[in-house]
């Protein structure tokens, strides 16, 4: 699969994931370890430096806390803030889902929904290589 | 000394309501473990980066329009992490494991969270005063656990023993020793070293130097970290690092000479090229932040700011290298 068959199903993929859940508001797949956004269904900006932080931060820091303490590999993260919530999940070796959600939505449904969207991104970047080109 | 029972109180409080185990406070000031109910350490370069992380989560639910961050919920295979934002100055964390009902922890939570939160902001200030709390790390306590523990004998069963057939010692006839024969040693012939002749120092005019201005010398070392920064680009990995680490101590070196913008300027170059060559890291979020602020400062630094920021280069130093 070529890399620009690889980026358009991963936007079908998420941009189908985000329609049919009326209280996601985006998602965004984020490729590791250069921490580019390579996929995106969430209609506004964010910087990049700091979505490559967050995948560092995810990859890096938070797995590294988790074995310190003693509970196992990072399998994902959920965010809380006043108005909404984030989902930051692992998607394989070469990728992060983030999944921006409203205050009020059903966390377990979309936690399961993003569980399984997960895997998918897996096998798709499974032969991804970041070479600066998107 | 009350600040501290305080802080260990509602710790204790928060284990006895919930099924946490495991609850620390962490000063998000100067990144140190203040308080916990558990002997154990979580090692300085973590605490950093998860009083870094605050910001950046902060950061990114500011841009995605969420509002202040409450919490960060970290799912591992065997178990949860919970970070809870308390203002205006500390981090909660809090640990349980994998077979704790969440449902019931996040209702419990709330309120909980609300009575500390008020009573932390009555404390104000006073919390930065509170000593850092020190553990021995884990892996040498373990060590030690091992190392102290009397170990039971085994009973193992055994069959009766026989007795056993005494062998009467063979004598050994030993044969005179040779004397040993003593060689003289021969003197080595030598030819006599000749005298060296003394040659006079021929007087070398030097030439006027030429007086360079402070501001030049500093653009010079600016150019030359600059020029490092550059050569990044064509270098194996572990030489990358390897530059990487003399531009670290280079710019340790040169903070004093340097105004706050130059060295924005400096550390805007290197994150772009530690970026592109080695790839991201937290760390480069913690460096481009200390760059905006440096950015507004026309003059040099001022004694502590040096200490801090020469602090900060070690610590982006030892996160980003990876020898």
């Amino acid at each position: 699969m070529s890399k620009k068959e690889i980026i358009e199903n991963l936007n079908s993929l998420i941009q189908e994931f985000t329609n049919s859940q009326s209280d996601v508001q985006g998602q965004i797949v984020i490729a590791f370890p250069s921490g580019v956004p390579i996929a995106n269904s969430w209609e506004g900006t964010i910087n990049p430096i700091l979505v490559g932080a967050l995948s560092a931060a995810v990859k890096l820091t938070f797995q590294n806390l988790c074995v310190h303490l003693n509970k196992g590999n990072l399998k994902r993260l959920l965010m809380n803030s006043e108005y909404g919530r984030a989902i930051i999940q692992n998607a394989g070796e070469n990728a992060i889902l983030t999944t921006l959600i409203d205050g009020e939505a059903d966390m377990l449904r979309i936690a399961f929904g993003v569980t399984n969207l997960a895997l998918d991104i897996e096998k798709i970047m499974k032969d991804y290589e970041f070479t600066g080109e998107i | 000394m009350t600040e501290k029972t305080d802080l260990l109180e509602i710790l204790q409080e928060i284990e006895f309501i919930t099924d946490i185990n495991g609850c620390f406070f962490i000063n998000a000031e100067d990144n140190s473990l203040i308080e916990s109910t558990i002997p154990f350490n979580i090692r300085k370069e973590i605490l950093w980066e998860i009083c870094v992380l605050k910001d950046t989560f902060q950061q990114f639910s500011d841009e995605i329009k969420h509002g202040d961050l409450s919490e960060l919920m970290l799912e591992g295979d065997k178990g949860y992490i919970f970070l809870f934002s308390i203002p205006p100055h500390l981090v909660l964390l809090a640990m349980a494991s994998y077979e704790t009902n969440i449902s019931y922890l996040k209702l419990a939570m709330i309120d909980i969270l609300k009575r500390v939160k008020v009573r932390i902001k009555e404390l104000g200030d006073d919390v930065l005063a509170i000593p850092v709390k020190e553990f021995v790390d884990i892996e040498p306590a373990r060590r030690a656990q091992i190392a102290i523990k009397p170990t039971k004998p085994i009973p193992v069963a055994t069959e009766p023993a026989k007795p056993i057939k005494v062998v009467k010692p063979i004598p050994v006839v030993a044969e005179p020793a040779k004397p040993i024969r003593v060689v003289e040693p021969t003197p080595i012939a030598t030819e006599p070293a000749e005298p060296i002749e003394v040659v006079e120092p021929i007087p070398v005019a030097a030439e006027p130097t030429p007086l360079v201005s402070i501001a030049k010398v500093s653009e010079a070392e600016e150019m030359n970290i600059e020029t490092m920064i550059d050569s990044i680009n064509s270098k194996e990995l572990t030489d990358k690092y390897m530059v990487l680490k003399k531009i670290f101590d280079k710019l340790k070196n040169d903070i004093k000479t340097l105004t706050g913008v130059k060295i924005s300027k400096i550390l805007d170059l290197l994150k772009d090229s530690i970026l592109n060559n080695i790839g991201t890291s937290l760390a480069l979020f913690d460096l481009s932040r200390s760059s905006k602020d440096l950015s507004k400062n026309y003059e040099s630094l001022q004694p502590d700011e040096i200490n801090k920021l020469k602090n900060k280069i070690d610590n982006w130093s030892s996160r980003i290298i990876k020898l």
